[in-house]
């Protein structure tokens, strides 16, 4: 009875929309599509000018850990989520509100911007050092973006696309973290998870991607649930590593969204590379 | 016409233009809209913003397997978007002014304002499936939930919307 009044009002609605002008429609996607061409080449033009060598200069590999020097290097507190840029430099970032919970020191060349995790997108406008308050900005019209999370994860949800936060499956160990993220709705694995060394420590290492079907959604719902930041989306490619920090199990997310340069691609994994965990004992 | 007969097979998949799938779904697509966000304004804008983005993603768009589906995905994601962002301006401004319908509509108004009181995963259910004809397995995919959580989704918005309606009847 009730599914027979919903398809009448359906049938009944249809005859009463107006159809709007579908060229003005065309006209807005067009100029989007040219907007985004621009941008891009000209952020590809200035990444391979400068960027490239920054980078090779300023980090060091994964793969020769005995190489960083921690103690050294100035290190200050990240800002956390408030949007501005970010000088170059080293900063420790908090994945946890438990007092003793490691902390993660990361290294950023010029370029970045302050949110949750440091992140870089089309139009930032780092050469202005008053700018930064400015990037909410071209974060409304971006045509690709990059960022890294070091995050403790407590949930994941349970639904893609969600837009109210409740609905969480809670992680405590290592071991519940890897199978949550091995079975996060809404996307599904490039590879099965593997098992490795990365920031010196044992880690999991996992590639997700969304379902075509929800790609447009993932990275302004509520996926994970973290100890420091609240709820926070996905992207559209998802690199993580589930971390083994002396019992405690942290997350490097590596996010993309969008057509990004693979200059900046470049950029973000040496990022990744640069993350060197601090625990109690470091300090 | 099930949007699946014409779209997703025949031209369409194979790259016909934005043009075409206006002409054979923004309609049926607007209503879907206005059955998942209670508002015929918000649901019209939400689809125009869902073909500006199929026009802008070019061939991207012309590659997806059913059209529709994409815009209505696209159009549902919009729709949640805006709505955490002005959800509490847009409550203020409904219990002002009272969300606007579609003139003409009188004869159907209580199932839309039986809809509208219902939580809104279970109105996109039961929208998904009985405005937009998708099976129990379409709109798992699309919604990227699992098979049960829509039938069990689908279950609860029936019941629900059957006693909304009953309650309307009564009074």
């Amino acid at each position: 009875m009730s599914e027979s009044r919903l398809r009448a009002f359906a049938e009944r609605a249809e005859l009463l929309v107006d159809l709007p002008d579908v060229e003005a429609l065309e006209r807005r996607g067009s100029d989007v599509r040219a907007r985004r061409r621009t941008t891009t080449a000209a952020v590809a033009l200035l990444v391979a000018i400068g960027g490239t060598v920054a980078v090779q200069e300023r980090f060091q590999r994964a793969d020769e850990p005995d190489k960083v020097d921690t103690p050294g290097r100035p290190v200050v507190p990240y800002p956390g989520n408030q949007m501005h840029d970010l000088a170059a430099g080293t900063y420790e970032l908090t994945p946890s509100s438990v007092r003793g919970d490691p902390t993660a020191l990361i290294t950023l060349p010029t370029g970045w911007n302050s949110w949750e995790g440091p992140n870089r997108f089309d139009g930032h406008q780092s050469d202005d050092p008053t700018a930064g308050r400015y990037n909410d900005v071209p974060l409304a019209s971006l045509t690709w973006y990059v960022g890294v999370l070091v995050v403790k994860v407590l949930g994941i949800s349970e639904d893609a696309c969600l837009t109210t936060p409740g609905h969480y499956r809670f992680v405590e160990t290592y071991a519940e973290s890897v199978a949550a993220f091995s079975d996060l709705p809404g996307y599904r694995m490039v590879a099965a998870p593997r098992e490795e060394m990365a920031f010196g420590r044992r880690a999991t290492h996992l590639v997700l991607r969304p379902r075509d079907v929800v790609d447009t959604c993932v990275h302004e719902a509520g996926v994970f649930l973290t100890s420091a930041n609240g709820d926070i989306g996905g992207e559209e490619h998802l690199e993580l590593w589930v971390v083994d920090v002396d019992g405690v199990p942290l997350t490097v997310m590596k996010g993309a969204t969008g057509e990004v340069p693979p200059e900046i691609l470049a950029e973000q994994s040496a990022v990744v590379d640069s993350i060197v965990f601090r625990t109690h004992q470091d300090n | 016409m099930a949007e699946g007969e014409v779209l997703a097979r025949g031209p369409v998949a194979t790259g016909v233009d934005v043009a075409a799938v206006f002409a054979a779904s923004y309609r049926r697509l607007v209503v879907q809209l206005y059955g998942v966000t209670g508002n015929a304004g918000e649901a019209e804008d939400l689809v125009q913003e869902a073909f500006v983005r199929a026009y802008a993603a070019g061939a991207r768009f012309r590659r997806v397997d059913n059209p529709e589906a994409w815009l209505r995905v696209t159009a549902i994601n919009l729709h949640r978007t805006r709505w955490r962002k002005m959800r509490n301006f847009a409550r203020i401004k409904d219990r002002i002014t009272g969300p606007p319908d579609l003139p003409g509509l009188e004869e159907h108004w209580e199932v839309v304002d039986a809809l509208r009181r219902l939580p809104e995963n279970l109105r996109v259910v039961l929208v998904l499936h009985y405005l937009a004809d998708r099976q129990v397995h379409q709109i798992a995919e699309e919604l990227g939930v699992a098979e049960g959580t829509v039938k069990s989704r689908l279950s609860r918005g029936r019941d629900a919307l059957a006693a909304e309606l009953g309650q309307e009847e009564r009074s």
